[in-house]
């Protein structure tokens, strides 16, 4: 049995995406930010250009995780709010809500064993609002999600 | 091939050695055509009202939580595990039956779902009937504990606690 993750920080960043909840550590996300405008699509189906009003005009990538943790080749129109990760710069995801929660307001269970792979990005998860809400790190959630992608 | 474990063989013993001459069992369909039985002492509650949530990354037998009492439990999908794939078309399981097991002696009961299409149903495994398991996947020898022919077809006994061990990697 794996034993439950420890916070560095002081908190959670509770992402929605439809179905998918996801619970990531404060430190692992950067500041959501609105998303403004429609992203333009790329030659790489699930990612979209996302164009920042940022000081040098740069742009950066987005995509929009399915319930299954895959990239959407649409961006579903209620994906509003955009959040990037440090360890993976220049890569945003689109969600439906990112909300901050108290540590303690989390209480980590792990899955069933039968439920965990070693490929498997989840290992544990939290019940939020009456729902199962998924604890993940975000270099493995990425990585599980962009795998797919060349 | 899926290879016995010394542990598996161990439950067989006891289950063959301990075993009345006949017992009643819950006998669920898993695929068209095959069945498997649960002891009846496993089969805990059946759910009619299926509240679920989806585990994205998990193995396809096993990827939802099935919402019981305060607990999450783990839905498994006995037709998928057997024929090791899982198709678009798969009907939505109509009921969910938790069955209880423990992972050692004084160890406290854990517990997991089976999805099923159709209820399951009350018979006698007589030792009279004891039989081969099917050939037809290699997944029997790890998750059975005996096996019984029930109206000329072979049906594995299920050991609970083997059927949510780890997925082999």
């Amino acid at each position: 049995m794996s034993t439950n993750p420890s916070l560095a920080g002081g908190g959670w960043m509770l992402l929605r995406a439809g179905a998918l909840r996801l619970l990531l550590p404060i430190e692992e996300v950067g500041p959501a930010e609105h998303l403004d405008g429609a992203p333009v699509v790329t030659d790489q189906p699930g990612l979209f250009e996302l164009r920042m009003a940022d000081a040098d005009g740069g742009s950066s990538l987005v995509a929009a995780l399915s319930a299954q943790l895959q990239p959407l080749t649409e961006m579903p129109a209620d994906r509003f709010v955009v959040t990037p990760f440090p360890s993976q710069p220049g890569v945003f995801l689109a969600w439906d809500e990112a909300r901050l929660l108290p540590a303690k307001a989390v209480k980590l269970q792990p899955l069933p064993a039968v439920m965990c792979t070693a490929d498997s990005p989840l290992t544990h998860y939290a019940e939020i609002d009456g729902k199962p809400a998924f604890y993940c790190n975000a270099e493995r959630v990425l990585g599980y999600a962009f795998a797919s992608l060349h | 091939m899926l290879e016995d474990s010394p542990a598996q063989d161990a439950s067989l013993v006891a289950w063959t050695e301990s075993a009345p001459a006949s017992a009643p069992a819950q006998l669920v369909e898993c695929t068209r055509g095959q069945s498997a039985a649960l002891p009846l002492h496993t089969a805990i509650e059946l759910l009619d009202q299926l509240t679920t949530v989806d585990v994205p990354g998990a193995p396809y037998a096993c990827d939802r939580l099935l919402r019981w009492r305060d607990q999450w439990l783990p839905l498994m999908d006995l037709g998928v595990l057997l024929n090791a794939y899982r198709t678009d078309s798969q009907v939505a399981p109509r009921y969910a039956l938790v069955v209880a097991w423990q992972d050692g002696p004084r160890a406290p009961l854990a517990y997991g779902a089976l999805a099923l299409s159709s209820p399951p149903r009350v018979v006698e495994a007589l030792d009279a009937n004891h039989c081969p398991l099917p050939t037809g996947s290699d997944i029997w020898p790890v998750l059975a504990l005996s096996c019984f022919e029930h109206e000329g077809k072979p049906v594995p006994v299920l050991d609970a606690a083997a059927l949510f061990r780890h997925f082999p990697d």
